[in-house]
């Protein structure tokens, strides 16, 4: 192996763009300062070579996040993962509500109902109304307020059964800070259109309404509970799971309506959530497909390193994937964006 | 705003830049002998630095030539580069000097060095 085989092999962990530009003028530059007689790269230089390519990936990375598209799509995930939130910690406390009026005169009969959920879920509610409204500092901060509840929750969770299946939204929470901190080019209303903000309300109603609805009505009295793992709860009525299906599918709809390069960037920040759930509710656990646990009389065991270093490791890593897949997809492809 | 300092090697390319455009070989020693052997940029560093400059609008492609059938380009100092340049250097001077009048005033170095 030459040095020139060397640098070169060096060089090949720069992005390809990069490396077009520069690697033929690198290599002159290396080869010049080379000692008389070396025959392979110094350590110096090796370090100074991989300490570029990472710099480099990472400014490239930075280039392509800050695009008007992914500024829009990370405002435009802010407000849906900002309600998904809110449906999902409002549900129970609107129920509550809903019993007193039917004449049920505790309630639920639990207090956590609205301290600290209904709070939460206030929050989350508030997170949405200030991204609609183009305040989206305030609603990152607010958003901190929400995540950081939604992290200890799952903590807590952990702590106590050694369970991460309610991981997915701790993740889905986590995010929203981050993605509101991104300033958009244009209001929410902008990108994704009236109509959209007006499904996105009524997927919102649906969805929190849904057990209150079924309850009210009394229609579920007589049907026996479903299998509700696809649409994120248990135990419930079909009057229930049909609304909360048809809540669902209508975020879904909106995301997927979207323009073709907003609704990649959706799609691929969606992906560490999707993931999580997966790696949750389908791969771990006694019965668990790929990242099995052992329990102990009926009582899971903590997670080893590698179940932790698999659901760190793997959402961020097919998150990457996703966009490498994306940015391929649109530079090769007719309608790039 | 105030701006960030400049590192030490980004203000030393900077400064091999002022007199003429030089082709990277070239700026990794001038920056040797600019400062008399102290920093030895790598090549990796060097382009790594170059290309951050380049966007940021500090420094431009002057030209670029075919030496031994190598690519050779050579970089030029822009206006905003040597702009950003002179208000480095004044803010080091001032520093410097701030740091020096202390010094003297509490007796710890004479006109010619350390006490």
């Amino acid at each position: 192996m030459t040095l020139e085989h060397g640098y070169r092999r060096l060089l090949a962990c720069y992005p390809r763009a990069y490396r077009r530009q520069y690697e033929d003028e690198l290599i002159g530059v290396l080869l010049d300062d080379a000692s008389p007689g070396q025959r392979r790269p110094v350590p110096r230089d090796v370090l100074a070579l991989l300490g570029g390519a990472l710099q480099a990936h990472v400014r490239q990375a930075g280039a392509r996040f800050s695009g008007d598209a992914w500024r829009e799509a990370a405002q435009a995930l802010g407000l849906i993962a900002a309600l998904m939130l809110f449906v999902r910690d409002a549900r129970v406390p609107v129920l509550h509500t809903a019993m007193f009026a039917d004449s049920y005169p505790y309630g639920i009969g639990e207090k956590f109902v609205f301290w600290p959920i209904g709070l939460v879920a206030l929050l989350w509610l508030t997170v949405a109304v200030s991204v609609v409204f183009g305040w989206g500092r305030a609603a990152a901060a607010i958003a901190v307020g929400g995540a950081t509840f939604e992290v200890v929750r799952v903590a807590e969770d952990y702590g106590q059964y050694s369970t991460v299946f309610n991981l997915w939204p701790a993740v889905l929470a986590a995010m929203v800070p981050l993605v509101l901190a991104v300033r958009a080019p244009r209001s929410v209303t902008a990108s994704l259109a009236r109509w959209r903000l007006g499904t996105l309300a009524a997927a919102t109603l649906v969805s929190v309404g849904a057990p209150s609805i079924a309850l009210l009505t009394a229609v579920d009295d007589s049907t026996t509970p479903i299998d509700g793992t696809l649409i994120f709860t248990f135990g419930v009525g079909r009057i229930e799971a049909i609304l909360l299906t048809a809540g669902y599918l209508l975020f879904a709809l909106v995301i997927l309506s979207t323009p073709a390069v907003l609704r990649r960037r959706l799609l691929a920040l969606v992906v560490p959530v999707g993931v999580t759930l997966v790696l949750t509710r389908v791969g771990l656990g006694t019965t668990g497909r790929f990242l099995r646990r052992s329990s102990h009389d009926g009582v899971l065991d903590a997670l080893t390193l590698a179940q932790w270093l698999t659901l760190v490791l793997a959402p961020a890593l097919l998150f990457a994937v996703a966009v490498t897949i994306l940015h391929r997809r649109e530079r090769s492809g007719p309608q790039g964006a | 705003m105030a701006k960030a300092s400049l590192h030490e090697s980004t203000y030393l390319i900077l400064t091999a830049l002022v007199e003429a455009p030089r082709h990277g070989y070239a700026v990794l020693e001038e920056v040797r002998q600019i400062s008399d052997g102290r920093v030895d940029l790598r090549a990796g560093t060097l382009y790594a630095a170059l290309d951050r400059l380049r966007t940021e609008g500090l420094i431009d492609i002057e030209r670029e030539e075919q030496v031994q059938s190598r690519l050779r380009r050579y970089y030029r100092l822009t206006v905003s580069g040597a702009q950003r340049l002179a208000e480095e250097s004044a803010r080091l001077r001032s520093n410097a000097d701030a740091a020096s009048v202390r010094l003297r005033r509490a007796g710890l170095i004479f006109d010619g060095g350390a006490a």
